[in-house]
C-alpha cells in the first residue's frame, strides 16, 4: 500500500514537473531559489507548448 | 557409511528441490494459462451479453466486463506478440532517456510514472464527447468499436510509434515521415495537424459554448476560472516558486468554490442576466480568450490552467470509474437504435462510416501519435516498458470512452435526444421538440424536461448539441447517486461541465499557440523575423490568423441552424483518422525496413480499414445527395432556394454564408483526403520498391549501446 501511495505522488509530481525541477537541481548541481525556478520552467514550458496538446 | 551416504543424500536433495521448483513452475505455468483461458472466455461471454438483443435493458457492468477482459486478452497475449516478434523488444538496448539523459527532457523514469505521465497527456475531450454523440446509434457500435478498435488499432497505433520514436532517439512523427518516406510525407504531415488543429479548436470550441449557452451558473465557473489560473500563476512565479501541487490544490478549491459561487450568481436577479450570454457571445469570448492565452505568457495564464485541468481530469475519470463500479447503471438507449440508417439528430449519416469517424480518441487517435513520438520515448528507462506505457494506456483511454458511453446512454433515451438534438431537426419550439422525438419511439415530455432542468440549475436542456450537456447530466446523475440524491444534482452537473469546460478551454489555450509557432515556423521562410517566438508583432500577427481560422469554422457552428456538430465533428474525426492514417503508413515502413514484412498486417490491416472508412465518410460528406449529409448538396439545396426567391428578405445574406461555409467544409475535407492520399501513394511506392528489390531496406534506428542503467536510477 505504502509503494503504491508513493508511485501515486510520484506520478502526480512527475504531472506538476516538480520531479523535472529536482532533476534540473541536481544535474546541474543548483540549489532551489525564486530565480532557479523561473529559469527551469521558462525553459520547461518553452518546450512543453511548443507541442500539440491531445484531444 | 554416512560419509558414503552423505554426498549421495546431498546430491538427491539438490535434485529433489530442483524437481519441486519444476513441479511449482508447471503449476503456476498451467494456472496461468486456466486463468487466461477463463479470461478469453469471459471476455467473449460478456461481448456476446451485451450483443444479442434479448429485447430488455442491459446492465453497464456487462460492458465494463466485456471491455476489461478483452483488453487484458488484447495486452497480455497480442501486444505481447507485438513486442517479442515484431518489435523485438530489448531491456539490455540503452534507451534515449539514458544515451541523451540531459536532466530536462531526456531522463530514465520509473514505469509507472512513465505510465501516469501519458495517460495524462494523451487523455482529452475527445473520448468522452465522441462517445456520447456516437450513441445515437446505440450503445452497440459503439461499444465495439471501442473495445476492438483499440485493441487491433488506436493502441498498436501508439505501442509501435512509440517504439519507433525510441528506436530513433524520441524523433517527432513529422521528423520520421520525412526520414522514412520523404519530404513529401513530412510536409503532408506537417499540414495535416495544421489543419486538423484548426477544425480540432473549434468543434471543442462549439462544445464548450453549447455547453454555456444561457447557463449563468456554468459560465460564471468557467470565467472565474480565467483570474483563478492568473492567481495562480503569479502564486507560482513570485510568492512560492517550484511550489505546483500546493498551487494546484489551492486553485482547486478556489474551483470548487466557484461552482457554489455560479450557483449564487444564478439566483440572484441582478447578477444572473450579465452572466447569461448567447452562443455567438460566447463564441466571440472564447476567440478572445484563444488570442490572449496565446499572447500572454505561458507561465501566467496557460502553465497554471494546464497543471490544475490535468489533476480535475485524472480525479473525475477515476471518480466516474467509481461511481460505475459502485451504480452500476442500466443502460436506457438500446443497442440499437433507428438511426442506423443515417437519419440521426445529431449528426447525419449511417452506422457505417459514421460510427467509427464520430468515435475517435478511445478506439483509435491519430493525435495520439504526436504524444507517443513526444515527450513519451524521451522518458522511457527500458525498452519493455513501452508495452504498458504505448499498448496500456490506450486501453485505459479505451476505458474511459466507454465509461463515457455508459454515463450518456444511462439517460432516458427521449432525454438524450432532446438535449442533443438541434432544433433545425426537431423544431424550433420545445413542445415541437418532444413531439419529434416522441414521434420517433422514445417518449418525452416537456414537464420531464423542466424538471431536470430545474433540478440541474438550468433554465432550459433542449437543443443543447454538443454530447457536453448530456454527459454531464449521466455523470451528475450516477455521481448523485453515490450519495447526496437529486438535492445536489445540480452541483454535480456543474462541477462535470467545469471539468469538461476547463481543460477543453485549456487545449485551445495551448493549441491556438502550437498552431501560432508552426505558422511563425512556415512563413518564417518567406519574412525570417517572423521565426522568433518572441517576436511582438509576430506573435500577434500569427496568433490572430490562427484564432480567425479556428474562430470562423465556430461561428459558422454557432450560426448552422444543424447545430454545427452536425458538420464540424466529422470533419474532426475524418482528419484526426486519417493522421492515424499517416502514423501507420510511417509504421508500416519502418516494419518493412526492419525486415518485418510479413508482420506488416498488424500495421497494415488498420491502416486499411481507417483508410476505407476515412475515404467513405469524407466522400459522403461531400458528395451525398442528401442535403443534411453532402455539403455540396446542402450547399445547391441553398442555393436553389435562393435563386427561387423562397428565401425571406431577412436571410439571404446568412443563407449566402451558408452556401460559402458549405463549399469550405467539402474543401477543408477534399484536402484532407488529397493530404493523406498523397503520403499513402508515397508510402505505396516505398513498400513495393522494397518488396520487389529494387530499393534497399536500410534502417535508420540509432546504434546499438549497451545499457549501463541500475535498477536504483530509477
Amino acid at each position: 500500500m505504502r509503494t503504491f501511495l508513493r508511485t501515486v505522488l510520484a506520478i502526480i509530481r512527475e504531472i506538476s514537473d516538480e520531479n523535472a525541477y529536482r532533476r534540473h537541481l541536481r544535474y546541474h548541481d543548483r540549489k532551489h531559489s525564486a530565480d532557479e525556478w523561473r529559469r527551469f520552467s521558462d525553459q520547461r514550458f518553452a518546450r512543453k507548448y511548443a507541442r500539440a496538446k491531445c484531444c | 557409511m554416512n560419509h558414503t551416504e552423505s554426498p549421495t543424500t546431498s546430491n538427491q536433495q539438490p535434485a529433489t528441490s530442483n524437481t519441486r521448483t519444476a513441479t511449482i513452475l508447471s503449476m503456476k505455468k498451467i494456472l496461468g494459462h486456466v486463468l487466461w483461458a477463463a479470461i478469453a472466455i469471459a471476455a467473449a461471454f460478456f461481448l456476446a451479453g451485451i450483443a444479442i438483443d434479448r429485447g430488455e435493458p442491459v446492465n453497464s457492468f456487462w460492458l465494463v466486463l466485456a471491455a476489461v477482459c478483452t483488453y487484458l486478452v488484447g495486452f497480455r497475449f497480442y501486444a505481447k506478440f507485438i513486442a517479442v516478434k515484431v518489435m523485438a523488444l530489448d531491456d539490455q538496448r540503452a534507451t534515449p532517456a539514458e544515451r541523451l539523459r540531459d536532466g530536462l527532457d531526456f531522463e530514465p523514469t520509473n514505469k509507472w510514472i512513465v505510465f501516469g505521465h501519458h495517460f495524462a497527456a494523451i487523455a482529452g475531450p475527445g473520448p468522452l464527447v465522441g462517445p456520447t454523440l456516437a450513441a445515437q446509434f446505440g450503445y452497440l457500435p459503439g461499444a465495439l468499436w471501442i473495445v476492438i478498435g483499440c485493441v487491433l488499432g488506436g493502441a498498436v497505433q501508439d505501442f509501435v510509434i512509440l517504439f519507433c520514436s525510441m528506436r530513433r532517439d524520441g524523433k517527432s512523427l513529422g521528423q520520421m515521415a520525412r526520414q522514412e518516406i520523404g519530404k513529401v510525407g513530412g510536409f503532408t504531415a506537417l499540414i495535416t495537424v495544421l489543419l486538423i488543429m484548426i477544425v480540432l479548436l473549434a468543434v471543442v470550441a462549439l462544445v464548450v459554448v453549447n455547453a454555456l449557452k444561457g447557463s449563468p451558473w456554468g459560465t460564471f465557473t468557467i470565467a472565474a476560472t480565467m483570474p483563478i489560473a492568473l492567481f495562480m500563476g503569479i502564486y507560482l512565479r513570485y510568492l512560492r516558486p517550484g511550489k505546483v501541487l500546493e498551487c494546484s490544490i489551492i486553485g482547486f478549491v478556489l474551483v470548487i468554490a466557484s461552482i457554489f459561487g455560479g450557483q449564487m450568481v444564478a439566483d440572484s436577479p441582478s447578477l444572473a442576466p450579465w452572466f447569461t450570454l448567447s452562443a455567438t457571445a460566447l463564441a466571440v469570448a472564447t476567440i478572445i480568450y484563444g488570442f490572449l492565452a496565446s499572447v500572454l505568457p505561458v507561465w501566467l495564464f496557460l502553465a497554471p490552467r494546464d497543471y490544475l485541468s490535468t489533476f480535475v481530469k485524472l480525479g473525475v475519470v477515476l471518480m466516474l470509474g467509481l461511481g460505475i463500479i459502485l451504480v452500476h447503471p442500466t443502460l436506457e438507449l438500446p443497442a440499437f437504435t433507428r438511426f442506423t440508417d443515417g437519419s440521426g439528430p445529431i449528426f447525419a449519416g449511417k452506422v457505417f462510416p459514421f460510427a467509427f469517424i464520430t468515435i475517435a480518441c478511445g478506439a483509435v487517435s491519430g493525435f495520439h501519435s504526436l504524444i507517443s513520438s513526444g515527450t513519451t520515448p524521451k522518458m522511457i528507462a527500458r525498452e519493455w516498458t513501452s508495452w504498458p506505457v504505448g499498448y496500456g494506456a490506450m486501453l485505459l483511454e479505451g476505458f474511459v470512452a466507454i465509461m463515457a458511453l455508459i454515463a450518456a446512454c444511462s439517460l432516458q433515451p427521449g432525454v438524450f435526444f432532446a438535449v442533443n438534438s438541434p432544433a433545425g431537426v426537431v423544431g424550433n419550439t420545445p413542445a415541437a421538440a418532444v413531439s419529434t422525438i416522441s414521434s420517433w419511439g422514445f417518449p418525452v415530455s416537456t414537464a420531464q424536461m423542466d424538471s431536470l432542468a430545474s433540478d440541474v440549475g438550468e433554465k432550459n436542456l433542449f437543443y443543447r448539441t454538443g454530447g457536453a450537456p448530456s454527459l454531464a447530466l449521466g455523470m451528475a446523475h450516477i455521481f448523485a447517486k453515490t450519495g447526496g440524491g437529486r438535492a445536489i444534482l445540480g452541483f454535480w452537473y456543474h462541477f462535470a461541465i467545469m471539468f469538461e469546460a476547463l481543460f477543453i478551454l485549456t487545449i485551445i489555450a495551448a493549441g491556438t499557440r502550437v498552431g501560432r509557432f508552426m505558422l511563425q515556423d512556415l512563413f518564417g521562410h518567406v519574412f525570417p523575423p517572423l521565426r522568433r517566438t518572441n517576436w511582438m508583432p509576430g506573435v500577434m500577427v500569427a496568433s490572430a490568423a490562427i484564432v480567425a481560422a479556428w474562430g470562423y469554422f465556430l461561428y459558422q457552428g454557432v450560426r448552422d441552424p444543424l447545430g454545427g456538430i452536425n458538420s464540424l465533428w466529422p470533419l474532426f474525426g475524418i482528419g484526426n483518422q486519417l493522421l492515424a492514417a499517416i502514423a501507420l503508413c510511417v509504421a508500416t515502413t519502418i516494419l518493412i525496413k526492419m525486415h518485418r514484412a510479413r508482420y506488416m498486417w498488424i500495421t497494415g490491416i488498420p491502416l486499411a480499414w481507417l483508410v476505407t472508412v476515412c475515404f467513405t465518410a469524407g466522400w459522403e460528406k461531400i458528395f451525398s445527395d442528401q442535403p443534411r449529409l453532402g455539403f455540396l448538396a446542402e450547399a445547391a439545396r441553398l442555393q436553389t432556394a435562393l435563386d427561387a426567391g423562397k428565401i425571406a428578405a431577412a436571410q439571404i445574406a446568412t443563407t449566402r454564408g451558408q452556401i460559402f461555409n458549405d463549399h469550405l467544409d467539402a474543401v477543408v475535407c477534399g484536402i484532407f483526403m488529397v493530404l493523406v492520399l498523397l503520403i499513402l501513394a508515397d508510402s505505396l511506392r516505398i513498400w513495393f520498391s522494397i518488396l520487389s528489390g529494387s530499393r534497399e531496406a536500410k534502417v535508420d534506428e540509432a546504434p546499438f549501446v549497451l545499457s549501463e542503467l541500475r535498477p536504483e536510477e530509477l
